[in-house]
C-alpha cells in the first residue's frame, strides 16, 4: 500500500495547484452576482467541450460504469450506460438552444420553472433538483474518500476536507468563472490521463486479448451483447440519467456560458462523443477485473483501486490519484456553484434582497453546500440508493419540465400531475422503495412486481403519456415571449459595498419579476 | 450458450482500443478549439 502522506501530499499538492488557478482566473472578473451565477456568451467551443465534460465526468465513472460491467450485466450493461450518457448532452443541442431563446436572461432552470408553470411546479422542480445535485455532489465526496482510504488508508474525514476545503476556496472566490477555468485545465489533464492510464491498465493486465480469453474461460455472460440483464440495465440506467441531467443546473449554466449556437453545438456535441469511449474503458476495466478473479461481484465497485492496490507500482498508483482529484474537484465546483446559483437566482426574485445581500447570500449558500458534502463524504454512507431515487424522481419530472420550453398549452397544473403520475408510476415498481410502501396497509397486497426497468421507463412513460394529454386537452394559453421578461438582471455591481440601481430596465418598461399568476395572469 | 455469443476477440479489442484513441483525438479537438477560441478572442 502506499503511504498516506504521500497519497495526502500529491493530493494536497494538485487541490493547491488548481485553487490557485481559479483564483487567478477569476480576479478581476466577478463584480456582481450575475458574474458568480453566470459565464453568460462567454465560452467557445473548446472551452464549452472541456467544462461539460469536466462537470459530467466525476469520480463516479472510475465506480460505476466497472460496478455496471462486473455486477449488472457486462457489455451490454456498460454500453447502456455509455449510451444513456451521451443522449442528454446531444439532447442539450437543440434543448439549449431553445432555453436560450425563450430565456436569453435567464441563470436557472428553476428560474424557468415558476416563470412558466408558477409556483408549485417551480418548487417541485427545485426539490427534485436540488436533491440530486447535492447527491451527486456526496456521492463524489464519499467517492473520492473511499478509494484514498483504500489505496493509501487515508483517514476519509481527511481527504474530504483537504478536496472539499479548496474547492470551496476557489469556488466562493470565482463562481462559476473559476469553475469554467479551472474545468478545462482539468479536463487537458484529465484526458491524457485517461488514455495512458487505462492503456496502460489493459496492457499490465495482459492485453484485451488476454482478458477476451479470461471472460471466455470464465463462462460468465460479461462479454454477451445480447445478455439480458445487462440489456435491462443499460436501458434503465439510460433513463436516469437522462432526467438528472436535464435537471442538472449545472448543464443549464453551460448552456448560457456558450458564446453563440455554434458554440453550444459543437462543445455539446464533442462531449457527447468523449464521454462514450470513457465510459466503455471504465466499465471494461470492471469486466477485466472480474474476468480474470481480481474482484468479485461484492467489490466490483472498487475494481479499479483494488486491482491498482494489488497490480500497479506506486508511481502509477500517484498518476490515478491525481486523475480520481480532477475528475471530483471538477464535478464537486461545478456542483457547488450550481446548487448556490439556483436558491441564488431564486432569492433575488423572491424576497427584495440588494445586490450585497444576494452576494453574501450566494457566496453563504456555496458554503452551507460545501460543508454538507464534505460532512457527508467523511462518513462513507452509501449513497447508491439515494442517488437511484433521484435519478427515479427527476426521470419523472423532466418531461412535462422541458415541454414547456416548446408548448403553451401545458398548464402548470397539467405539468405537476404529469410528474407526480410518473413518480406514482415510478415509485410503485421501484425496488429500493418496496419494503416502505409495503408498511402501509391496504397498499402492499397492490403493489406490481418490483423491477427497475419498469420503474425508470414507468416513471418517464407515465409522465410523457400525461403530458401529452394535459397537452391535447387544454390550452393554458401560457406566454413565451413573456417568460424572459420575468427574469430578474443581478448585474449592478456590489465590489465596492453594494449600490443597488434604482430599478432595471425591465421594471421601468413594466416587465417585473412576478409571476402571472400573482397579478390575475393579465400579462398573457 | 453464453460463450458462443460473446463478441469476436477482434470486436473486444477495437472496443477498447478504439476507445482509447477516441479520447486521445477529442483531447486533440479540445486543444486546438481552444487555441483557436483565444486566436479569435
Amino acid at each position: 500500500m502506499v503511504s498516506s502522506a504521500l497519497v495526502l501530499g500529491v493530493t494536497a499538492a494538485t487541490v493547491a495547484v488548481f485553487t490557485a488557478i481559479g483564483l487567478l482566473a477569476a480576479r478581476g472578473r466577478v463584480d456582481s452576482v450575475e458574474d458568480f451565477i453566470s459565464a453568460r456568451d462567454s465560452a467557445g467551443h473548446g472551452t464549452v467541450t472541456a467544462t461539460v465534460v469536466a462537470s459530467m465526468m466525476g469520480a463516479w465513472i472510475l465506480f460505476s460504469p466497472a460496478e455496471a460491467g462486473a455486477a449488472f450485466g457486462g457489455l451490454p450493461a456498460i454500453l447502456g450506460y455509455a449510451i444513456g450518457s451521451t443522449i442528454p448532452l446531444l439532447l442539450f443541442i437543440p434543448v439549449g438552444s431553445r432555453i436560450r431563446s425563450v430565456m436569453p436572461s435567464g441563470h436557472s432552470l428553476t428560474e424557468f420553472a415558476y416563470a412558466r408553470f408558477g409556483p408549485a411546479m417551480y418548487l417541485f422542480v427545485l426539490v427534485v433538483s436540488v436533491f440530486y445535485m447535492f447527491v451527486f455532489l456526496a456521492a463524489e465526496m464519499t467517492g473520492i474518500a473511499g478509494a484514498l482510504s483504500l489505496v493509501a488508508g487515508v483517514p476519509q474525514w481527511q481527504t474530504a476536507l483537504l478536496i472539499g476545503g479548496f474547492v470551496l476556496i476557489y469556488t466562493v472566490y470565482g463562481g462559476l468563472v473559476a469553475s469554467i477555468v479551472t474545468d478545462t485545465i482539468q479536463t487537458l489533464v484529465v484526458l491524457p490521463l485517461l488514455a495512458v492510464g487505462f492503456g496502460g491498465a489493459l496492457v499490465a493486465l495482459g492485453g484485451a486479448g488476454e482478458i477476451h480469453a479470461a471472460a471466455i474461460a470464465a463462462d460468465t455472460p460479461l462479454l454477451d451483447p445480447s445478455f439480458r440483464p445487462g440489456i435491462e440495465f443499460g436501458i434503465y440506467v439510460a433513463f436516469a440519467i437522462l432526467g438528472a441531467n436535464m435537471l442538472n443546473q449545472g448543464i443549464w449554466q453551460r448552456v448560457y456560458a456558450a458564446d453563440g449556437e455554434v458554440a453550444l453545438r459543437r462543445g455539446f456535441g464533442a462531449a457527447a462523443v468523449v464521454v462514450v469511449p470513457m465510459i466503455l474503458l471504465a466499465g471494461l476495466f470492471g469486466v477485466a477485473a472480474t474476468a480474470l478473479g481480481l474482484t468479485g461481484p461484492d467489490t466490483a465497485s472498487i475494481a479499479f483501486f483494488l486491482v491498482l492496490e494489488e497490480a500497479f507500482p506506486t508511481w502509477v498508483t500517484l498518476v490515478v490519484v491525481v486523475l480520481v482529484v480532477l475528475l471530483v474537484m471538477s464535478s464537486a465546483d461545478t456542483m457547488f456553484n450550481a446548487i448556490a446559483s439556483v436558491v441564488t437566482a431564486d432569492l433575488a426574485r423572491l424576497v427584495d434582497a440588494d445586490q450585497r445581500t444576494l452576494w453574501l447570500g450566494g457566496r453563504g449558500l456555496t458554503v452551507a453546500v460545501a460543508l454538507g458534502a464534505i460532512i457527508i463524504g467523511a462518513q462513507g454512507y452509501s449513497v447508491l440508493q439515494l442517488f437511484l431515487t433521484a435519478d427515479l424522481l427527476a426521470a419523472a419530472v423532466f418531461f412535462p419540465f422541458i415541454s414547456g420550453l416548446y408548448t403553451e398549452r401545458l398548464s402548470g397544473p397539467g405539468a405537476i400531475l404529469a410528474g407526480v403520475s410518473g413518480i406514482a408510476a415510478g415509485v410503485a415498481h421501484f425496488p429500493l422503495l418496496r419494503a416502505a410502501l409495503a408498511t402501509i396497509p391496504q397498499v402492499d397486497g397492490m403493489l406490481p412486481e418490483p423491477s427497475f426497468l419498469v420503474a425508470f421507463a414507468g416513471a418517464t412513460g407515465a409522465s410523457v403519456a400525461v403530458t401529452l394529454v394535459a397537452t391535447a386537452l387544454s390550452d393554458a394559453g401560457a406566454d413565451l415571449d413573456a417568460i424572459d421578461g420575468r427574469v430578474r438582471a443581478l448585474d449592478d455591481p456590489v465590489a465596492d459595498g453594494g449600490v443597488e440601481r434604482p430599478s432595471t430596465a425591465r421594471e421601468e418598461s413594466g416587465q417585473d419579476d412576478r409571476h402571472p399568476a400573482e397579478d390575475g395572469g393579465e400579462r398573457r | 450458450m453464453i460463450v458462443a455469443s460473446a463478441v469476436a476477440p477482434t470486436t473486444f479489442a477495437a472496443l477498447v482500443w478504439g476507445s482509447v484513441l477516441l479520447v486521445v483525438v477529442v483531447f486533440v479537438y479540445i486543444a486546438r478549439a481552444l487555441v483557436l477560441d483565444r486566436q479569435s478572442a
